[in-house]
């Protein structure tokens, strides 16, 4: 078997709206595997928050098939629909945490009243889960605040309270729906590196939904890209942040304005026969290397670099340079495929295109 | 003092205390009508007001039918005037209580006076629950129970309590009216002993002491429902 946790195949999601037949979700799979952290990025109304809700069934689905965890959640189609019975499917929602943009906690509970909350049905008795509540409390940095009132708290306290409501039930898998879209800066990065220690620690599966690449780039390995209802692109982040296809996708990651840059400086240049424009994207090994020079020592290539930037994608530094490479013509091919044997991705760019 | 109070409200003292006429009586009266008509009405307005918002196409539990059936018994018990809702119910009176006259005999109008207006406005306090925080408690495997009373009730507790307490103040109004099936109360005793005798002095008293019950209900509500909020601090 597999290992992957979430299966979601051909899902649709539609509404019946006055006249007209919203289609929310169309048509989509996704497979998520254990211990991913899978970011689904997309701007509102792409149908990411529609999509997770159908893990869950909080959304059922129009048609397609769910299964979590081997379990077949709900399967619809033409002939034939199958459903999780309901008590079944609250005892399995347990195993699926979700948190929330605004926190979604029980505002008349204390803080470790609403992890309790969670606890309630569990096979705990009251002392063990008001044990279990506090140690998860602990474990999101709030032992002082467990008597608090949600209004209390700041944004950031309240999501961690909500992290830890969410994991009450020992689950294997954890949707953040654009959790940290409600907080500062500092307060995101605090939940995203609680989320990526979860995800080491515990072996926590996380799907991630964003608008804010930001987030995605800090901790998810594999990223979905959403719009109208559709995934557009999907692939491992460092494929989608160095290699992206669509032009939403290039929009999101960035890659579109850093080339604009580029591009503008080139209008004032003329490129004589001998020079070329490279796009060049390194990472890994090869961000250590010092390959102008090689390019010049080997291959009598002169390298003048006009846009660069360096990212971080789960503290892995990516470098994206766009270059003039001088030089004769059959020396630039070599310097071309010395950069590609030595994991530089090196993309000629067009003039015409310029 | 009391040949002041003699002078200028001579008819009060002469109502007496606890004759069939007495202030006590008429108090004792309208504590009666507005207690058990409250909760029996209460009751039911809760109930509905619960069905309500669980049945919406909206709701944790859409079904139109319930939803339907809830929504126009309280849209219809809610467009009679109270005072043609007394006669009009008249046979279901007599059928519950054994009478159509008197104070127990108000009940069940009172009853069916107030619950509709309870059940709307139970309705809009629980739809003040953000629906984020019940997806929540579902997504953690909320039961039904947990939902409506974890949720729904706790939830919306402060908007609960400021609501009863403008239902309780509206009851107060309608037990007045109640005199009319001979139910007795200040109402009565402002109207029948006290503006239909031209002892205008007895109108003013009845009037001051509802006046009285009416605030000490409204401030007692208040400091309940600011003590049960803790959305903001």
């Amino acid at each position: 078997m597999s290992n992957s946790i979430i299966e979601l195949s051909n899902i649709k999601v539609y509404f019946q709206q006055h006249q007209s037949l919203i289609k929310a979700i169309d048509d989509v799979s996704l497979t998520v595997d254990q211990g991913d952290i899978y970011g689904v990025v997309g701007y509102s109304g792409a149908g990411k928050s529609t999509l997770v809700r159908v893990i869950n069934l909080l959304q059922e689905p129009t048609a397609g098939k769910v299964t979590v965890n081997n379990d077949i959640f709900f399967s619809k189609n033409e002939q034939s629909i199958q459903r999780i019975d309901k008590k079944d499917l609250r005892t399995k929602r347990r195993k699926i945490g979700m948190i929330f943009q605004h926190f979604n906690l029980l505002n008349e509970q204390t803080a470790i009243q609403n992890v309790e909350f969670a606890l309630k049905h569990s096979s705990l008795n009251e002392k063990q889960r008001q044990k279990k509540a506090e140690h998860l409390l602990e474990l999101v940095d709030l032992t002082e605040q467990k008597n608090h009132f949600p209004a209390q708290l700041s944004g950031g306290q309240q999501q961690r309270v909500a992290i830890a409501r969410a994991l009450a039930n020992d689950p294997e898998i954890l949707i953040s729906d654009e959790a940290t879209s409600a907080l500062d800066p500092k307060n995101t990065n605090q939940i995203l590196d609680l989320l990526k220690s979860l995800n080491q620690k515990l072996g926590l599966t996380i799907v991630l939904i964003t608008h804010e690449m930001a987030a995605v780039k800090r901790i998810a390995n594999k990223v979905a890209v959403m719009e109208q209802g559709k995934i557009i692109e999907r692939g491992n982040l460092i494929d989608i942040f160095t290699n992206a296809k669509e032009p939403l996708t290039q929009e999101l990651v960035g890659a579109q304005n850093a080339s604009r840059t580029a591009i503008k400086l080139l209008q004032n240049y003329e490129l004589t026969e001998n020079e070329e424009i490279y796009h060049l994207v390194y990472s890994g090994k090869s961000i250590q290397e010092p390959l102008t020079t090689r390019l010049f020592e080997k291959f009598n290539v002169e390298t003048s670099i006009i846009y660069g930037n360096v990212d971080l994608l789960k503290e892995k530094p990516i470098g994206t340079l766009y270059v003039i490479l001088h030089g004769e013509n059959k020396a630039r091919q070599q310097a071309k495929q010395y950069l590609l044997s030595h994991g530089v991705l090196a993309e000629k760019l067009e003039t015409e295109a310029v | 003092m009391s040949e002041f109070l003699a002078k200028v409200f001579p008819n009060v003292l002469a109502q007496g205390w606890t004759d069939e006429a007495g202030w006590l009586t008429a108090i004792g009266q309208t504590f009666y009508m507005t207690f058990w008509s409250f909760l029996f009405g209460g009751i039911l307005g809760l109930l509905f007001g619960i069905g309500l918002v669980l049945t919406t196409p909206e709701g944790v539990y859409p079904n139109k039918v319930i939803f339907n059936i809830c929504d126009k018994i309280v849209s219809f018990f809610r467009a009679i005037p109270f005072i043609i809702l007394l006669a009009f119910i008249a046979p279901v009176t007599q059928l519950i209580v054994h009478t159509q006259i008197g104070t127990t005999a108000a009940l069940v109008p009172l009853s069916l006076g107030v619950f509709p207006f309870y059940a709307r406005q139970v309705q809009v306090a629980l739809s003040s629950v953000d629906q984020g925080i019940i997806e929540a408690a579902q997504s953690v495997g909320a039961t039904f129970f947990d939902i409506v009373f974890t949720v729904y009730l706790r939830e919306a507790r402060s908007e609960i309590a400021r609501v009863t307490t403008v239902t309780l103040i509206s009851l107060i109004g309608l037990t007045a009216m109640a005199g009319a099936i001979g139910a007795g109360g200040l109402g009565n005793t402002a109207i029948s002993y006290g503006y239909n005798r031209f002892n205008n002095d007895v109108t003013v008293v009845a009037t001051l002491i509802v006046l009285i019950l009416v605030v000490v209900v409204q401030v007692i509500g208040d400091k309940l429902a600011t003590s049960l909020n803790h959305r903001s601090n």
